[in-house]
């Protein structure tokens, strides 16, 4: 009864949370930090999808920039050469990703855990290539710029246009709440207590009759998908596609997100989002010395804190299970004393 | 035309299979890729430039770029892999990336991102054999690699120190149970591999020119090139680089040149589907 109470308040309290976060653009003036609270939500998607295959799955992917990157193309050439708006691009850039996931999840997934992080790096290599060299579809180093912004929503009588920062903001925030909702959906059914099992044993899960290979591929295709919707979504808020965004580092920028943020943790993922976003445009004051210090964060992190933020609250729970065990265990001794006496 | 790219790859190839080289002994004693690696052949080539222009003979100062490969090399291992021995392997492949956007980002603020050419003894001196010139540096690499192969198989076979190291290799803990040190094994390897490393970097110096991000591509083929070797095989490495060299020089010189790296990436890949235990490589039954 009592846990019952405690899961309906604090659902209620997420609630509230989340509908009061609709109104952050109120007290943000500067346009700029705006722009960096919208690039937090973008990358909170990447980091919800890697998460998907890397913390619940347990399978390493360093290509995962080059499906935020197929997603942002995709996008960006629908919109560009047949005039497609973000709604019938989005769904384009989701199958799309998919798909290719669907097949690079297929070939890659037989392989142990190392040569599959070779694999993706191969696979995110080439095609990062192929957006530099493809220049009729690509417009090769220089990119693809002047991507539509998304139409005006007509709600009645309110319209909201896409003009400032402060207007995709909301529209960026459903979508994060669309991917948590659906991480959610996803790792609480029976499809996602069985990566789990994969992750913490592959033998024993495939021993109790999990599919594993057909697990990983569909969890893999899934993960893509989220960088694909993304993508989509960089484009219309960019406006502009270049190479350079979608090369290794951005693989590794969103694994990283994962790895700090804590692995197989919704929070720890938009937690991450947020940390390497922040810090790497703080360092803009210092450009020269910026991407050393980014540099040097993410050995420290890691080194220091190897299971992430969200490591840190484990082991505090931990500790503090430990020490009411201890104070139990002290009472009960003093107790026991007292009646002896 | 034939020729020429037959010697070109053959000279790329022997640059990749002394990258592969570092790739492989570092696997082989902790199954684990040193992304970092890329960054040990900028950085010795960066530091053969320093010394040269401060007046230091030219050979002293390759000497310096390799000695300052297996330093940075050793350091790695010493102060970020050492302290991880208990991660997970994902961990330290983040470390090892974090690390190299470092030192990339370090030589740039050092010595800047405009591209610099090292000198060489050969450069501008040819050899003519039959009716065509070779460039003498081209003959100093080619000469160079085969040595470093000959010195490092002797070392691993011939000498106790060595031998410590194969041992490493095939079971890190009874290593430690015969009493070896494994910590001071673990180190050897990583200066060695990175002085291998360094010296590629330095080699390719006054051909490709030396700038911040020289060791990302490099990087990776000598990876590709250790893959197809069979990841810990050391002479399948080395034949594995010298192949990968030469396939890419005629699919960069008759296909097209833009797609050159994306060469080894689908190699890299279809090793992988084919033949993970590498060309030369024996299968391993995955341990239970």
């Amino acid at each position: 009864m009592e846990l019952i109470k405690r899961s309906a308040f604090r659902k209620s309290v997420l609630l509230l949370g989340g509908i009061a976060l609709f109104l952050l653009p109120l007290g943000i003036v500067n346009p700029y930090f705006m722009y960096i609270i919208n690039l937090i939500l973008i990358y909170a998607i990447l980091a919800l999808g890697l998460d998907l295959i890397v913390g619940y799955t347990g399978q390493v992917s360093v290509g995962h920039g080059a499906f935020f990157g197929i997603g942002a193309y995709v996008a960006a050439i629908l919109a560009k050469n047949l005039g497609f708006s973000l709604w019938l691009t989005l769904p384009f850039s989701i199958i799309i990703t998919a798909v290719i996931g669907l097949i690079i999840g297929f070939i890659g997934l037989k392989l142990i855990e190392e040569y599959l992080v070779m694999a993706t790096l191969a696979f995110g290599t080439i095609i990062w290539l192929v957006f530099l060299n493809w220049t009729d579809l690509t417009g090769g180093p220089m990119g693809i710029a002047g991507i539509s912004a998304p139409p005006t929503i007509t709600l009645g009588t309110l319209q909201f246009p896409f003009i400032q920062y402060h207007d995709y903001y909301p529209l960026l925030l459903i979508f994060v709440y669309l991917g948590i909702l659906i991480t959610r959906l996803i790792i609480k059914s029976g499809f996602g207590r069985a990566c789990t099992a994969i992750r913490d044993d592959e033998l024993a899960a495939q021993a109790m009759g999990i599919p594993v290979f057909k697990t990983k591929v569909i969890m893999f295709t899934i993960s893509a998908a989220f960088c694909g919707a993304a993508g989509a979504l960089y484009a219309h808020f960019l406006h502009v596609v270049s190479p350079e965004t979608f090369a290794f580092g951005m693989s590794v920028t969103i694994l990283t997100m994962v790895m700090i943020g804590g692995q197989g943790s919704i929070t720890g993922a938009i937690i991450g989002a947020a940390i390497l976003t922040v810090s790497s445009e703080a360092l803009r004051e210092t450009p020269e010395l910026r991407m050393l210090i980014y540099g040097f964060l993410i050995v420290i992190m890691i080194m220091f804190f190897p299971k992430g933020i969200m490591g840190l609250f484990q082991i505090s729970k931990q500790r503090l299970l430990k020490k009411s065990i201890q104070v139990e265990k002290n009472v009960v001794e003093k107790e026991g004393l007292s009646y002896e006496q | 035309m034939f020729i020429d790219q037959l010697i070109n790859g053959i000279v790329l190839g022997s640059i990749y299979a002394l990258m592969a080289i570092g790739y492989t002994m570092v696997w082989n004693v902790l199954r684990f890729i040193n992304f970092a690696h890329g960054e040990v052949y900028m950085g010795g080539a960066f530091v053969s430039l320093y010394l040269l222009l401060l007046d230091t003979p030219i050979w002293l100062a390759y000497l310096g770029g390799v000695c300052a490969g297996a330093l940075l090399g050793y350091l790695m291992e010493k102060m970020v892999y050492m302290r991880m021995r208990n991660a997970p392997k994902l961990n330290l492949l983040i470390a090892a990336i974090g690390i190299s956007i470092v030192l990339q980002n370090l030589a740039q603020y050092i010595w800047g991102a405009t591209p610099e050419r090292l000198t060489s003894p050969f450069l501008s001196k040819n050899i003519a054999v039959g009716d065509m010139l070779i460039n003498q540096h081209y003959i100093f690499i080619i000469i160079l690699t085969i040595l470093v192969m000959i010195v490092l198989e002797l070392f691993i076979n011939r000498t106790l120190m060595g031998k410590a190291v194969q041992a490493a290799s095939q079971n890190i803990k009874a290593t430690q149970l015969m009493g070896i040190n494994a910590n001071k094994i673990i180190s050897i390897t990583f200066a060695i591999g990175s002085a291998v490393g360094a010296l590629a970097g330095i080699l390719v110096g006054p051909v490709f020119l030396v700038y911040p991000t020289m060791g990302v591509f490099a990087g990776l083929k000598g990876f590709t090139a250790s893959v197809m070797g069979g990841m810990g095989n050391i002479p399948g490495a080395m034949i594995a680089g010298l192949l990968l060299g030469v396939i890419e020089s005629f699919a960069a010189g008759f296909i097209s040149s833009g797609y050159r790296d994306a060469v080894a990436m689908v190699i890299l890949l279809f090793i992988l589907l084919v033949r993970p235990q590498g060309i030369f490589g024996k299968i391993v039954q995955q341990k239970v």
